[in-house]
Parts: structure tokens; sequence; C-alpha cells
């Protein structure tokens, strides 16, 4: 059987060949989910950066002084809340500005129906973009803006931004 | 003679079954590879990496006053002080992190061009940043730059133009901003001699971020307005001993509408009517001459003629000529590859 000319005698070789290659590409394709790890840095880094601004906002100017963040909420100013909110989290040591876009909602408890939210400011409408959370409890004292549903005495209430990339 | 069995050998021949076999191999390996690594670009864990070196090291900024504490006020030029300064942290106390110190800020951003700078009172470059703040066993790259949200809108910057990838960090933050104490003029009024009384105690008792701070904070005092030409011929400080500044920094210094001049010239400082004088006590004089939180400091004053309504002013909460400049807001970033 076995002469002097090249031959493929074994159909071993070329089975076990193609056997391995066709498990190492099952393997890979089918049951290996790849999830970019980085993902929740740029998560993190948001959420960072919405914290650290509600605590900078809510740094009063002056001793015994009340904060933006607080004087946002009583007054019930958005406009307020947008400008010093956005100028924080947008703002970059060179000129351009990052387009991060932000909801912001106030949950409150009353004595008669429980936890309510409240809509505060609508920088831009959701529509499911990758969005992170950064919420502070701020402390709060009347006198309140009449529009506002809040009972009338000092209490803490959540602030939580929505923040998002544009 | 012949060798039996041993035909194949002897004409070094490889089996066409083995290279069939073994180009497949090599051929779907290759393949799975350059899959793989088209699968794998996002799992390159150099960004992950350079972007937890950066938001670390916006924590040891922006979150920690450093180790010691008051390391703003070494005197770099001599290596034992630069030896004791184990971290770089801006903040102004561990309980108020996000307020920094204006003055860590400003000597932060103060480096030296050349990686040489042993003998002067600043940081090297990149050595002491990677040292002292970045760490790692890696050298990072890094570019750490801060610009204020108000007023002037001043940029600092530490570190080369940034690549376009790269780990990257933004806080929002405050800087505690000092005070002054603004005295008006009246040269039609009783006193060439004017003092300006510092009651420590009395300022440490508020919380840090709202403090007036003469041990880390500059402290000014204007005479405004001179309605004549006067001279400030002395200024003493006593507490209750008494002292001239200092030739060198840190000491007290004077601008006379903004341009320094000073008490060792001929003709003293002398304001022309209209004019204001502005006295600066840097940062750290009263650490130089030995004063503490429990120090009471008289600086007073000498004109050539009556200059102010009052002798005596307080450099006090209460004094209704004190003003306190609210922490500026300030965005840092920080960029590591």
């Amino acid at each position: 059987m076995v002469n002097e000319a090249a031959q493929l005698y074994t159909i071993e070789g070329v089975g076990a060949a193609i056997l391995m290659v066709v498990t190492a590409y099952l393997v890979i394709s089918s049951t290996t989910i790849f999830t970019p790890q980085d993902t929740h840095i740029s998560d993190m880094q948001l959420q960072q950066l919405g914290s650290d601004a509600l605590a900078m906002m809510d740094i009063a100017d002056a001793y015994n002084g009340k904060s933006t963040l607080q004087l946002a909420i009583e007054g019930n100013n958005s406009q307020m809340f947008l400008q010093s909110f956005s100028r924080l989290v947008n703002s970059t040591t060179t000129a351009y500005d990052d387009g991060l876009k932000f909801n912001t909602m106030v949950y409150y408890r009353t004595d008669s129906s429980g936890i309510q939210p409240f809509k505060l400011c609508n920088n831009a409408d959701y529509f499911r973009e990758n969005a992170v959370t950064a919420t502070r409890w701020v402390y709060i004292t009347p006198p309140f803006d009449a529009t506002l549903p809040f009972d009338n005495r000092d209490q803490v209430v959540l602030v939580e931004v929505l923040l998002w990339r544009n | 003679m012949a060798v039996i069995g041993r035909r194949l050998d002897d004409k070094a021949q490889l089996g066409l079954d083995f290279i069939v076999g073994f180009s497949i191999f090599i051929l779907g390996f290759i393949f799975v590879s350059m899959m793989m690594s088209g699968l794998l670009v996002h799992l390159q864990s150099k960004t992950i990496d350079y972007d937890a070196v950066a938001y670390r090291t916006s924590v040891i900024l922006v979150e920690d006053p450093g180790e010691p504490t008051d390391w703003q006020f070494l005197n770099l030029q001599f290596p034992e002080n630069r030896d004791s300064l184990l971290r770089i942290g801006l903040a102004l106390e561990k309980s108020t992190p996000g307020i920094l110190n204006e003055r860590k800020l400003e000597r932060f951003f103060l480096q030296s061009s050349s990686p040489s700078c042993s003998g002067q009172d600043i940081f090297c470059y990149p050595g002491d940043y990677r040292n002292k703040v970045i760490f790692g066993d890696y050298p990072y790259n890094f570019n750490i730059s801060l610009k204020y949200l108000s007023g002037s809108e001043k940029v600092y910057s530490v570190g080369p133009v940034f690549p376009e990838k790269h780990g990257y960090v933004k806080r929002a933050i405050k800087v505690r901003e000092s005070s002054i104490l603004s005295i008006p003029t009246n040269t039609s009024g009783t006193s060439n001699v004017t003092t300006v009384h510092i009651d420590f105690p009395l300022l440490y008792q508020r919380s840090v971020e709202y403090r007036v701070d003469p041990l880390n904070d500059e402290l000014r005092i204007n005479f405004t307005n001179f309605s004549e030409d006067r001279t400030l011929e002395l200024l003493t400080v006593c507490y209750p001993a008494c002292t001239v500044p200092f030739p060198d920094s840190p000491t007290i210094r004077f601008y006379v509408n903004d341009i320094e001049d000073y008490l060792s010239s001929p003709d003293k400082v002398k304001i022309n009517a209209n004019q204001n004088l502005s006295i600066l006590i840097e940062t750290g004089y009263f650490n130089r001459i030995g004063l503490d939180d429990f120090s009471k400091v008289n600086i007073t004053s000498y004109f050539s003629a009556n200059a102010t309504d009052l002798p005596t002013y307080d450099y006090a909460y209460s004094s209704p000529n004190l003003a306190i400049i609210p922490p500026s807001p300030a965005v840092m970033e920080v960029r590591i590859w």
C-alpha cells in the first residue's frame, strides 16, 4: 500500500485539523458574550460629575446663607437650576462645551399622600439614551414658592438628576 | 549493505497528509486569530487602566488635602522638604471634599520646565507629579487642567498636549477665595496712624469653607480713594512684639493702583490723590513670624498725614468693611495616557 509517490494515506490528520478549527470557531462565536468592559467607566464618570455638580450647587456662597440648589428648589426656579447645573457639567477647560443633557426630579413626602415626584427642570427630552442618575438629599425651609406642592415645613427632599451625553 | 526498513527516511520526505493537515490548521488558526483580535478590541485593558488612574488622580487632588495637609508652606528648595511631601492634595480639609485651597492650587500648577529642579521652590516636572499624585509603576503621561467658571475664567494647566486616546475624568469643584478689608480714607480725618486688628480665634470659629483664614490664605487691606497725596512711611506688625515686613516672600506687599511699591524705596510708598493703596499679606507670612490660630495681631500703618476717620479697624466678620469673596466654581480635567 505504501509506495514512493507522495500520498494522503491517513484521513485522521485532516480530520483532526478540521475538528480543531471548527471547535475553536464554535467556542468563540457561540458561547462568548463580549461586553465592552469600559462602558461602566464612562457611566461612572458621568455619575461622578453629576454628583460633584449637585454637591457644589449645595454649597452656599455666604456663611449661614442658602445654596443655589436650596434656592432653586424652594423658589421652583428651573432656570436657576438649569444655568447653574449646566455650567458645572458642560464647562471644560478648553473652549468647547460638553453636550450633556439632563432632567431633574425632586422627590418629597407629604403628610397626606406619601412620597411624590415633582419635575424641577426639563433640559431636554429623554429618548432612552444611555443615561445615569445622580442624587442628593437637600434640606429646604419655607417659605416655598406658591406653585410648589410641598408641605409648609422644614424638610429634606431628594433631588435626582438624569444625565446623559447627547 | 542494504538497510531493511529505512527506505522512507533516506529521502527526507514529508507526508502529504501532514502538510495538508498542518496547512488547514494554520489557516484556521490565522482566521480565528484575526476574528479574535476584532472581537477583543474593546477588551484592551489600557484605556480602562488609564480611566481608572485618571479617576484616582482626581480623587487625590479634589478630595484630599495632601500629606502633610499644610504642604503648601514647604520650601521645596530643600530636598528634605520635597521628600517629606508624600501626596499632593488640593482640598482645604478632608471634611470638605471638592473645595480647594487657592494657595495649594497655585503651587500645584507652578512647575519647573525641566526635569532638573533641585534648589528651586517649585515642583519637578514630571517626576514630582508622577511620584506624589499619579503614583503607579508605569510612567504615565498626564495633562491636568483647571478653569475658573467665574470672574476672569483663569485657566491653569500642567502637562503636554494630549493624544486622542486617553483616560479622562472631569470634576466640578469650588475654590475658596480670600477676603478684603476696605477702609475708606479721609484725608481730613483724625488719624494718621491706622491699626488693623486681627483676632485669629474669632476668625477660626467658622467652618473652614467660609472662614477667613490668615494662616492659609492671603489677606488684603485696601485704603480706597485718597483725596490728597499721602505717603505710607512705615508699617509694623505687633503680636505683641513688633516687626516690619521681610524683604522676601512670604511677606507684606504694597500696591498703589495695582502697581507694586516698596517701603524700602527712597520716597517710601507714595500715594497720589485719587489713588488706592492695597496692602497684601501673603499666604504663609503669619506662619513665618510664628503665629497660630490663637494669636492676635495688630498691623499698623503710619501715614505722612491724616488718612482715616478711625484709628482702629477690625479684620472681623462683624466688620462692615470686610468683604468675603464666595467660593469660585471651577472644573478640573485629568487626562492620563
